[in-house]
């Protein structure tokens, strides 16, 4: 009961801070790189245009309804940026998902990228994929994926697991440019060794690129509502070692 | 305004119901949740049937299309899914078939695939003397080969077991660390779509 009040609490106040922070926000211009990954997405979309190849999106297979969901949504987000640009290019990426939910929403997004250029009609089937169902059998099918086709790139973002390690070999074997982002240590722990620093986004950082890749202040403000809550947390903790330390409460 | 108005009002109101219904001790609450629960599941069993036919119509592509390299696996893969569809559509998910497929085909594959994570995982720690050389990459194999040592059954040195006690705090502090991080950016991505500022649902 307690714990729920604490959740309810701090919900209550994150609503609050995200209103606060996202006034804020809106008057400020948003220049600056928080994770120099999601800048890259616009280069690599050009780079690959220009070879006459394609990109490679695993998204993973983190659902809508599951606990990953909102990893999924956040690594949605961190790659509109990318998926309105190739769409602008007509080289959309094919994007792969483990989860039949999350490849509604992937599906929609790019669909959404043609729409906004005025040519819906332009969406070619087969370009959001659903491959397995179950994560092992996921980084094996999409890494066939990244194996079989022309690919200039190949980013794996979202919900992994070490099965990423899977996908990862297939893009260094094939010798295509790779990108990564894990919000689990054992999906991070996988990457962390073949990807450059600018190359990787590890855990909450993968939250930052809605608003790297949109720059919409309604990202940004969740950016200092994080960190609003953080601060929160770590009085909490250390709150609670004092007392614990005073033999105060139970 | 059917386009973006009505999946947004949908998801702020269930997702406050949602959320409510998890937090607040009260009844009504919490049965209106679980319904809502039992609801996103039956949808998400739609979204399965049309990521099945994703899965046939991709793969029949690549079945009749000239320039496809891969046309049979495109083949075996439509015929293990079809065939495996309809004796479980006959027998239900509980039948022999489908219990068959499962711990004869399913199980063992996966199995063989995770081992061979072990192998990819092995080659990344190889290569990141080549991709970052640091003096950060050279703890990260330290205690990566430590890690893999001390977890053979033997008798350590005193030294070695007071490391390992230090390598494990440190650890599992960074990894709650991280895990922190994850659970405040779920909760800020969620109160943004509850608050209808984010609408992932709808394009925006």
């Amino acid at each position: 009961m307690a714990n729920q009040m604490i959740a309810l609490g701090l919900a209550l106040i994150g609503a609050v801070a995200l209103a606060v922070t996202g006034i804020y926000q809106r008057r400020k211009t948003h220049g600056e790189t928080i994770v120099p990954l999601f800048k890259a997405f616009p280069n690599e979309v050009g780079r690959v245009a220009e070879e006459g190849r394609a990109i490679h999106v695993a998204l993973g297979s983190g659902g809508i309804l599951g606990e990953q969901s909102m990893v999924s949504v956040a690594a949605l987000q961190g790659l509109s940026g990318l998926t309105e640009l190739s769409t602008a290019y007509d080289t959309p990426p094919t994007v792969t998902t483990g989860d039949p939910t999350l490849y509604l929403l992937a599906e929609n997004q790019v669909r959404d990228g043609y729409a906004r250029l005025g040519s819906a009609e332009s969406y070619r089937f087969g370009t959001v994929r659903f491959v397995a169902p179950s994560p092992i059998a996921y980084a094996a099918m999409a890494a066939t994926v990244t194996s079989d086709e022309s690919l200039g790139a190949s980013i794996n973002l979202g919900s992994f697991d070490q099965e990423i390690s899977l996908l990862a070999h297939a893009a260094v074997v094939k010798n295509v440019a790779l990108y990564g982002g894990a919000a689990s240590p054992q999906g991070a722990a996988a990457l962390y060794p073949i990807l450059r620093g600018d190359h990787i986004a590890i855990g909450e950082e993968l939250f930052s690129g809605g608003a790297e890749a949109t720059g919409r202040s309604g990202f940004w403000a969740g950016l200092a509502t994080q960190d609003i809550l953080r601060w929160l947390v770590i009085a909490g903790i250390v709150a609670v070692a004092v007392a614990s330390l005073l033999g105060l409460g139970g | 305004m059917f386009r973006w108005f009505l999946p947004t009002l949908v998801a702020i109101v269930v997702g406050l119901l949602v959320l409510l219904g998890a937090l607040l001790p009260i009844p009504t609450l919490a049965s209106l949740r679980a319904d809502l629960v039992r609801g996103a599941a039956i949808i998400a069993a739609f979204a399965m049937v049309l990521a099945f036919a994703n899965v046939l119509r991709v793969h029949f592509g690549r079945l009749v299309s000239r320039q496809a390299k891969q046309r049979f696996a495109s083949l075996i893969l439509l015929v293990s899914a079809i065939a495996t569809f309809v004796l479980v559509l006959l027998q239900g998910p509980g039948g022999v078939a489908a219990r068959t497929i499962v711990g004869s085909v399913l199980i063992p594959g996966q199995s063989a695939l995770l081992a061979l994570t072990a192998v990819t995982l092995v080659l990344a720690g190889v290569r990141l003397l080549r991709t970052r050389r640091r003096l950060s990459s050279a703890l990260f194999l330290i205690v990566a080969l430590l890690m893999l040592w001390t977890t053979v059954p033997m008798v350590y040195p005193g030294i070695l077991e007071t490391g390992m006690r230090f390598v494990e705090a440190v650890s599992t502090g960074s990894m709650r660390g991280l895990l922190l991080g994850v659970a405040l950016g779920t909760v800020v991505t969620g109160l943004r779509i509850i608050l209808g500022i984010d609408r992932p649902h709808s394009g925006g």
